[in-house]
């Protein structure tokens, strides 16, 4: 059927269903141009196959060694070079090895008081009772107070904003206020 | 003749003393003063001349929002429904979490030594009511000493706002809210711009910014038989001791400052001990702290945590500890 519409022009656009095309070359550039990025600019230029698989040769060709080149051996070290080359490499182990195992001893020591501190303080801003915890926490078990362990207070006693300070002389005029027994 | 009269007064109850005895406290220049009773002491406000009207309003508003919320005395109060309560759960205010969750940090940072759970023993005590409406002798009462700790096994899970009070346990934040008053005191005057203040709640204070030409606050600290000055440039102090809070129990004498080990009201030996840190908060605990450890271990305590205090003895002589400034202490007259 042929349509009659003059307008549709997409008709045009369309190969006869069955139909080889009629030129050689345009099977090839037809594959080419589905191969592309639908949002690529259209290339100027495209290959074929065959040549394609020409320049692919081309390169694998000129990577093989030729014939003449063939591997040539390389001469002996001489055995006090080699030995001295060895005991080169095996310093140089030894050195890296010691200098990994004392980076990793002071990383582990370093993460284990980081540890240890934030486990044994607790803060005032942040204290570990954050979500649901017994205010017993971080004590020992003994019921009896005791004050064995005052380090253990370092972060509620912290001086934030610069802690407190006093005037260099003793004030000469009356005081301003006191601090009574409260 | 002052010898004479400490010696007669060793062996009885010390005499109470005012909050502000017969001192001529100097406003200075360019500051004004403010008054007003709240949490049953009087709150003291040194505030910049034209913005104590706008200070005073602020701060009392804060100290009446944290009595309401957290006095022991009020029937009505969060704290007393809260105590009423014990053994079940219990949702509080932001202000009571924020306290009691203070409160449990003080306690562990000083081993338990600071115990915000002896309500219960204060009042078999007979500290049940306000100190003004407590009378200086009251009936022997059988007291069975039980030591305190019970904190321990208080239950808060923060983000709910809830609170476990194991039954038994009654909480009494007393110095620990005053000292955090006057902390928040301060904070509320910056953030309404005023940045030169000094909060004086009952002896727990702490001072932001220098009056206009002059490098310090000058600060009277009450001993038992003599007042020095010294020269506070920053921070806050505190003092705790039994010059005030003390009273009779048939032969027994009592007072506020309880060993949480024994249960029992402590004599070491001490009168008072004052002292200083950035946050009232901390001076307050700190003074309670090193009173009821006694002197050497007190002023170890101190020294531990880089706070200074002085430390008053019940025969009137004194020491110090920490970095105070023995150098610029100033006895007077």
């Amino acid at each position: 059927m042929v349509s009659n519409n003059p307008y549709d022009e997409s008709l045009s656009w369309i190969p006869a269903q069955g139909k080889l095309p009629a030129e050689p070359g345009a099977y090839q550039r037809q594959i080419t141009f589905s191969q592309q990025s639908a949002y690529a600019p259209a290339p100027d230029v495209s290959f074929s196959r065959a040549q394609t698989a020409n320049a692919v040769q081309t390169k694998v060709e000129q990577k093989k060694p030729r014939p003449a080149q063939a591997p040539q051996q390389s001469p002996r070290m001489p055995k006090a070079e080699a030995q001295s080359l060895a005991k080169r490499l095996k310093k140089y182990i030894i050195v890296t090895s010691i200098a990994a195992f004392g980076l990793l001893s002071w990383l582990v020591a370093g993460h284990l008081q980081t540890a240890a501190t934030s486990q044994s303080t607790p803060n005032a801003a942040n204290p570990p009772d954050a979500t649901n915890t017994s205010a017993s926490d971080n004590q020992s078990g003994d019921d009896s107070p005791s004050i064995s362990n005052p380090a253990d207070s370092g972060s509620y006693f912290d001086q934030q904003g610069g802690g407190y300070g006093f005037g260099n002389n003793g004030s000469t005029q009356g005081p301003a206020t006191s601090s009574g027994v409260s | 003749m002052a010898s004479a009269t400490t010696a007669q007064h060793r062996d009885r109850p010390p005499a109470a003393v005012s909050p502000d005895p017969e001192l001529d406290f100097i406003t200075p220049a360019g500051m004004s003063r403010a008054h007003f009773r709240a949490m049953g002491t009087t709150i003291t406000l040194l505030l910049p001349e034209g913005q104590q009207a706008a200070g005073l309003d602020a701060v009392r508003t804060l100290f009446e929002e944290w009595e309401q919320t957290l006095s022991r005395f009020r029937t009505d109060s969060e704290l007393s429904r809260l105590n009423q309560q014990a053994g079940g759960l219990f949702i509080v205010s932001e202000l009571l979490l924020r306290v009691l969750t203070e409160a449990l940090a003080a306690a562990r940072a000083t081993n338990g030594i600071y115990d915000p759970s002896l309500l219960k023993q204060l009042a078999q005590l007979g500290y049940d009511r306000s100190f003004d409406e407590l009378p200086v002798e009251l009936p022997a009462v059988t007291y069975r000493a039980q030591p305190g700790g019970a904190w321990r096994s208080i239950q808060v899970e923060r983000k709910m706002r809830c609170v476990a009070l194991p039954a038994g346990v009654q909480l009494d934040f007393g110095g620990i809210a005053k000292g955090m008053a006057v902390d928040a005191a301060l904070e509320r005057l910056q953030e309404r711009g005023i940045h030169t203040a000094l909060v004086n709640a009952g002896g727990d204070l702490a001072v932001h910014g220098l009056p206009p030409e002059t490098d310090h606050w000058s600060i009277a600290i009450q001993g038992k038989d003599a007042v020095w000055t010294i020269p506070l440039h920053h921070g806050a102090i505190a003092t705790s001791g039994l010059a005030r809070r003390h009273w009779r129990q048939g032969e027994e004498l009592r007072h506020h400052l309880l060993d949480p080990r024994t249960g029992l009201p402590v004599h070491n030996g001490l009168w008072s001990v004052t002292a200083v840190a950035a946050r009232c908060v901390q001076a307050e605990i700190a003074a309670k702290t090193a009173f009821i450890l006694g002197l050497e271990r007190g002023r170890a305590f101190l020294i531990d945590h880089q706070l200074a205090g002085l430390f008053i003895n019940t025969d009137g002589t004194w020491e110090t500890g920490g970095g105070f400034p023995e150098q610029v202490m100033r006895r007077l007259p």
